[in-house]
């Protein structure tokens, strides 16, 4: 059996835009006052985790700008949007894989793979480490714990570097391009090692498999750049903005990036709406309902 | 253990439920957002107004979860 997944998507006529808060707000005289009234930078620069380095090789560097902490406080609130560090991309490989002879009850549910050791390799790059470009893969195995999640007799693999794929060396390929895909054969080589270790006859198995860029995050997921969000340091302390009614949340406020994070975040600005005496009686009643 | 039979999806269905439960809420999909509208002296939020031109009032206000990362492109 094979399939062939999301050719769907290869139709789409329109792509959404990008977006940002930024982008979002229409009046110049909203964005004056996020900027605590100051002149508001036109063209500001970005920041990010991974670089490619100018002046050699085409050598990848993890770079966190360095910026005095003590101006941090001073910073304005569009001044901490438009330089907050975005974090690395991610490059995915997702795999349907015949499940012929693996004993699942044997197997764990996630596994983390060091591709260059949990020390990495000084030779690959200088600063190499755990957190080096694409040297933490996760692969996840899910059918373990969830056996709907395939048709029976097969499984769902899913293998990724979290946060440590630069963008910039997809930035200038187009999607249907030849060397776009050979990029992406090229860098999941590495995801496809890390499954091979756990599975060894894994590309033997294959009903479906798919590779998600960088490339594919910022389409699809309309992230700036493919990014899995701001850096920590980064994150805004809370969504309060200096207009009246306007609570941001996602990624780039605290508690930051991943999914229950991200709920939290969304969850404290809706409560941020609401009155305080109603907050009140929300807990009353469940206190009555021995809830808390 | 706790474990969420179904995959991630299933914790979007349920988010969405919580949304509309009480027919108060909807969820709008494909609804991309042109712009977050404020009064002429930008100090209070009014509402949005969608890629298609129609405006949306707010009612408490407007919570913003896109990403704070300009885009530069």
């Amino acid at each position: 059996m094979k399939l062939t997944i999301g050719a769907q998507y290869h139709d789409l006529k329109t792509v959404s835009k990008m977006w940002s808060i930024r982008e979002l707000m229409g009046n110049k005289k909203s964005l004056d006052l996020m900027n605590n009234l100051l002149p508001v930078n036109p063209n500001p620069t970005s920041r990010q985790s991974w670089q490619v380095a100018k002046n050699e090789s085409s050598r990848i560097v993890a770079k966190r700008p360095i910026c005095d902490e003590s101006d941090a406080m001073e910073e304005s609130l569009l001044t901490k949007i438009d330089t907050a560090e975005m974090t690395g991309s991610f490059l995915h490989l997702h795999l349907a894989l015949d499940a012929k002879d693996l004993d699942l009850d044997t197997m764990e549910a996630h596994y983390t793979v060091m591709a260059r050791g949990l020390s990495g390799d000084i030779n690959y790059e200088e600063n190499d480490g755990p957190c080096g470009e694409l040297n933490m893969i996760a692969v996840s195995n899910p059918c373990v714990i969830d056996r709907t999640l395939a048709p029976e007799g097969y499984i769902v693999v899913h293998a990724y570097g979290a946060g440590n794929e630069p963008y910039d060396i997809w930035a200038n390929l187009t999607r249907t391009s030849k060397d776009y895909k050979e990029l992406k054969e090229k860098r999941a080589s590495i995801l496809w090692k890390a499954v091979e270790s756990i599975i060894p006859d894994a590309r033997e198995r294959v009903v479906a498999d798919l590779v998600g860029s960088p490339i594919t995050h910022e389409r699809f997921l309309r992230r700036p750049k493919g990014t899995y969000g701001a850096a920590t340091e980064d994150y805004l302390k809370d969504g309060s903005t200096p207009i009246e009614g306007l609570v941001l949340c996602g990624d780039g406020i605290f508690p930051g990036i991943g999914v229950p994070a991200v709920a939290y975040s969304g969850a404290s600005a809706a409560n941020a709406m609401v009155d305080p005496f109603k907050h009140w009686k929300c807990l009353d009643y469940l206190k009555s309902k021995e809830l808390i | 253990m706790k474990i969420l039979l179904g995959g991630l999806g299933k914790v979007i269905d349920a988010l969405v439920k919580g949304v509309e439960k009480g027919g108060v809420s909807k969820v709008n999909l494909r609804s991309q957002v042109k712009s977050i509208d404020t009064t002429a002296d930008g100090k209070k939020v009014l509402g949005l107004t969608l890629a298609n031109g129609k405006k949306i009032k707010a009612k408490e206000g407007v919570i913003c979860n896109a990403p704070v990362s300009r885009t530069y492109m």
